[in-house]
């Protein structure tokens, strides 16, 4: 690639870097005033004092946050919706996506018209809520894996990354013997792990930060996933002492402290439930962006 | 190709297995026996919204209804955060429940019009009495004036309060300080203002006023002392009618005296977008020197807030001094709280006639000094033992020794999973003896005309008289809170009779006078 040292390429490199960094910073800071918040003194959060950088470190909310049952068990549920429904939904979407690549299906055009029509519309909330409560979904996990298993938009992109494989490979693979499912399994699945990769984690993101589904089919605290509860944290946080023990309400300085408390609690919730995409965006986002750029530029 | 189809079939047969499994009938289907004596169970089920909540079921408590009322409650909770759009769906796909526990009255009033909820008024004598008794002949007209729907009907059954655990807000000073600047502790809302500014000159330049809430809390107790509210009310001085208080002359007087605090840099320039740290930041900064909060507040609160900062705590209040007064003439009003929440129980018309006579009775029983006891304390000898002053106290694991401020930790869990959050009728007798500084302070306060507070005003509107009035709120508010906001800051002067003509014109042409018709008549059309 030729690099382009013009005066008018430096300036709009300087304007871009420039609009780069002040996204970059906005979006840091707030982050680590939470931060800081989270494992700062509650003299320090109740005047003020906390920026960028802590003041009278204590790690004390991180302990209650963690050995409530409250966050640590929505915690769990999140990962177990998140991971459930992901593989479901990308078995699924893979045994829909490969009848829909074939072109000499003959049903491949009404069905995938069909399919395409959910994208607009859907079903509606209330039909929908009562299909799952017909099936006995209501208050299970299953609510979280079954309804809803396909995006049309994932869909969409397995079938152009099926499309890319050349029609060779199969006939060879074919003329060998090999049967449809055979073909699937031995030929087309190695050739899109970019693609499956791709989806995997848009599901996984779609289901982890779910927040609507869960609020309407769930009614068991126990069961709801860290959204629901996250929600109910920063929005009802005048209530947080109900996240705190018999013993510590009734030690001397939580009255005197509560609204400390309450923003220090709120803020160690929302960090400790980053972490888990904080920790595995960095490991999956090339294959987002391979999966992205096989996708757009093949497709 | 064998391997494939191996997979292949495993695969699905997971699939198939997990939707069968997630797809079982769940557990809570099972009949529940119905226990030695051979009466069945009813079983009921309660919704309840709920905030977060401990890991900790009280079975207690249900199964002592269970043994009593041969009554199966069984709890729905939903969020707090979300309760309103879970209610409005269960609703709409019929999956509500049988009983909704501690329900805004305004939202069952909404669903009853739709037929979803028993109405409840003419039955209250002969199958709540208890519940009845309760209230003395005013309070209950009161009732069922401000709970009542349209058409008279009552569907929902509000919380009732003990006296003794209600009360007016009152005013904390740090009066060694007020002393040692050479003022007086103030009485008046002119001698806070001297004091403040004697404070100011030799004691500490940094004297601020904060606010917390937005513009509608910047007023509060001065409400009190201008004899006024920012909000459409029943004003003494009116002769007891429905009057929109920020266009009255008592509320001018109250701005310019806002106007003044502002003006000498004694309220906090962030005043009406200050947030809770800002607002606290003050407080243990040592830069406040009165506060108006509820009786008890400055040991809760505020001294230990300067104790942790290392100033020394001299927060305190005086019975003979609670309120301030604008007009000694006329002396400040106390604020009233309704003697119930409300926070309302109801029945739906999900639940048959037998299991309603049985929800009934156990609601009355409740009522009960005994009912009270079990909800407020749980099982004599198990979690409450009563002592020789006849006031029961928990006793073992439902004790809290470590907090003499709370009732202990069953207290906490009886609001999470208690039927009406621990009661419908709160006993009398606890309330005094648990809120000591209510008691205190409404015996100091009893000669003083009240301001009612957080009660609703009744009305019954037409369809087309609620849309108008929804309406014309939404201009009204808005122009009132602009001119309120221009005044305190002085960017109009409230004493200027052109500018609060200018402001008193903009209201009419936003259709005050149109609003206020709209509210009367609704109002004089409720039950007397």
């Amino acid at each position: 690639m030729i690099k382009d040292r013009s005066l008018s390429s430096l300036v709009i490199d300087i304007f871009v870097y420039g609009i780069a960094t002040s996204v970059f910073v906005v979006t840091l800071f707030p982050f680590l005033n939470l931060i800081s918040t989270s494992i700062s003194g509650n003299m320090a959060v109740l005047t003020g004092k906390v920026g960028f950088l802590p003041v009278d470190v204590t790690f004390e909310a991180y302990g209650r946050v963690l050995s409530n049952w409250l966050i640590p068990n929505a915690f769990f549920n999140s990962v177990f919706y998140t991971i459930t429904s992901s593989l479901y939904s990308v078995v699924i979407t893979l045994m829909m996506a490969y009848p829909m690549a074939k072109k000499d299906f003959i049903l491949r055009k009404p069905v995938w018209y069909m399919l395409v029509v959910t994208m607009y519309f859907s079903g509606g909330m209330i039909p929908t809520f009562l299909l799952v409560s017909e099936m006995g979904m209501i208050d299970s996990w299953a609510s979280q894996v079954f309804p809803l298993a396909i995006a049309v938009g994932n869909l969409i992109l397995m079938r152009i990354f099926i499309n890319n494989v050349p029609a060779e490979l199969e006939e060879s693979a074919k003329l060998d013997g090999a049967q449809e499912v055979s073909v699937f399994f031995r030929i087309i699945l190695p050739l899109i792990k970019p693609g499956i990769a791709t989806i995997t984690l848009y599901y996984a993101l779609w289901k982890w930060n779910d927040f609507f589904n869960p609020m309407i089919y769930f009614s068991t605290y126990q069961k709801f996933p860290l959204t629901v509860i996250l929600r109910e944290i920063v929005l009802q946080g005048s209530n947080v002492d109900k996240f705190m023990t018999a013993a510590q309400m009734a030690q001397k300085d939580t009255e005197v402290f509560m609204e400390a408390y309450v923003t220090r609690l709120k803020d160690t919730a929302l960090i400790v439930s980053m972490v888990p995409i904080l920790l595995v965006f960095p490991v999956l986002q090339r294959y987002f962006i391979k999966g992205l750029n096989e996708g757009a530029v093949k497709g | 190709m064998r391997r494939t189809l191996r997979t292949a079939s495993a695969l699905a047969f997971l699939v198939l297995a997990l939707l069968a499994s997630a797809c079982a009938p769940s557990a809570t289907a099972t009949p529940t026996p119905a226990g030695p004596t051979d009466v069945p169970l009813t079983s009921v089920e309660v919704i309840r919204s709920t905030n977060m909540s401990q890991s900790y079921s009280d079975t207690l408590f249900t199964d002592f209804v269970k043994e009593k009322f041969k009554l199966d409650l069984r709890y729905t909770y939903y969020p707090s955060s979300t309760f309103q759009e879970k209610l409005s769906l269960s609703f709409s796909t019929n999956s509500y429940g049988d009983v909704l526990e501690l329900v805004d009255s305004a939202i069952i009033n909404r669903y009853s019009k739709d037929g979803f909820f028993q109405p409840l008024e003419g039955i209250i004598d002969s199958k709540l009495p208890n519940y009845r008794k309760a209230y003395s002949d005013e309070d209950w007209a009161f009732l069922l004036s401000s709970m009542s729907d349209a058409e008279g009907r009552l569907y929902a059954l509000p919380v009732r309060m003990a006296t003794g655990s209600t009360g007016s807000n009152i005013f904390f000073y740090r009066s060694a300080q007020f002393e040692k600047a050479g003022a007086k502790v103030p009485t008046t809302v002119e001698e806070l203002y001297d004091g403040l500014m004697a404070i100011k000159t030799k004691i500490n330049p940094n004297v601020t006023i904060p606010n917390q809430w937005g513009l509608a809390n910047v007023y509060s107790g001065f409400d009190c002392a201008f004899r006024t509210q920012n909000v459409v009310w029943k004003d003494p001085d009116a002769g007891g009618q429905l009057v929109y208080g920020p266009i009255t002359d008592k509320f001018r007087d109250l701005l310019i005296y806002m106007n003044k605090l502002y003006e000498s840099g004694l309220l906090a320039k962030e005043f009406s977008t200050m947030s809770d740290e800002q607002f606290w930041s003050e407080y243990s900064a040592g830069n406040t020197y009165f506060c108006w909060r509820y009786p008890g507040f400055h040991n809760k609160k505020l001294n230990g807030l300067l104790t942790a900062a290392k100033i020394e705590p001299d927060w305190e209040y005086d019975l003979d001094n609670l309120l301030l007064s604008a007009y000694p003439d006329k002396g400040p009003l106390q604020q009233r709280y309704g003697t119930f929440y409300t926070a309302t129980v109801a029945i739906t018309d999900k639940l048959e006639a037998d299991a309603t006579a049985l929800v009934l009775s156990y609601f009355d029983w409740s009522c009960t000094e005994e009912g009270q006891l079990f909800h407020e304390f749980g099982v004599e000898g198990e979690t409450y033992e009563v002592a020789g002053d006849g006031i029961p106290s928990f006793i073992g694991k439902y004790s809290d020794a470590t907090d003499t401020n709370k009732l202990g930790s069953y207290y906490g869990n009886l609001q999470d999973f208690g039927p009406f959050g621990y009661f419908l009728v709160e006993n009398e007798a606890h309330a005094n003896k648990f809120y000591p500084e209510y008691k205190e302070s409404n015996a100091a306060l009893k000669d003083f005309e009240y301001m009612d507070l957080f009660v609703p005003i009744p009305y019954r509107f037409s369809q087309a008289e609620e849309t108008r009035q929804a309406e014309l709120y939404v201009v009204v508010d808005s122009v009132s809170k602009e001119y309120q906001l221009s005044f305190i800051v002085g960017t109009k002067d409230p004493g200027s009779d052109a500018d609060w003509n200018e402001y008193i014109g903009k209201m009419e042409k936003a259709g005050i006078d149109e609003y206020m018709q709209l509210l009367r008549d609704a109002n004089a059309r409720t039950v007397k």
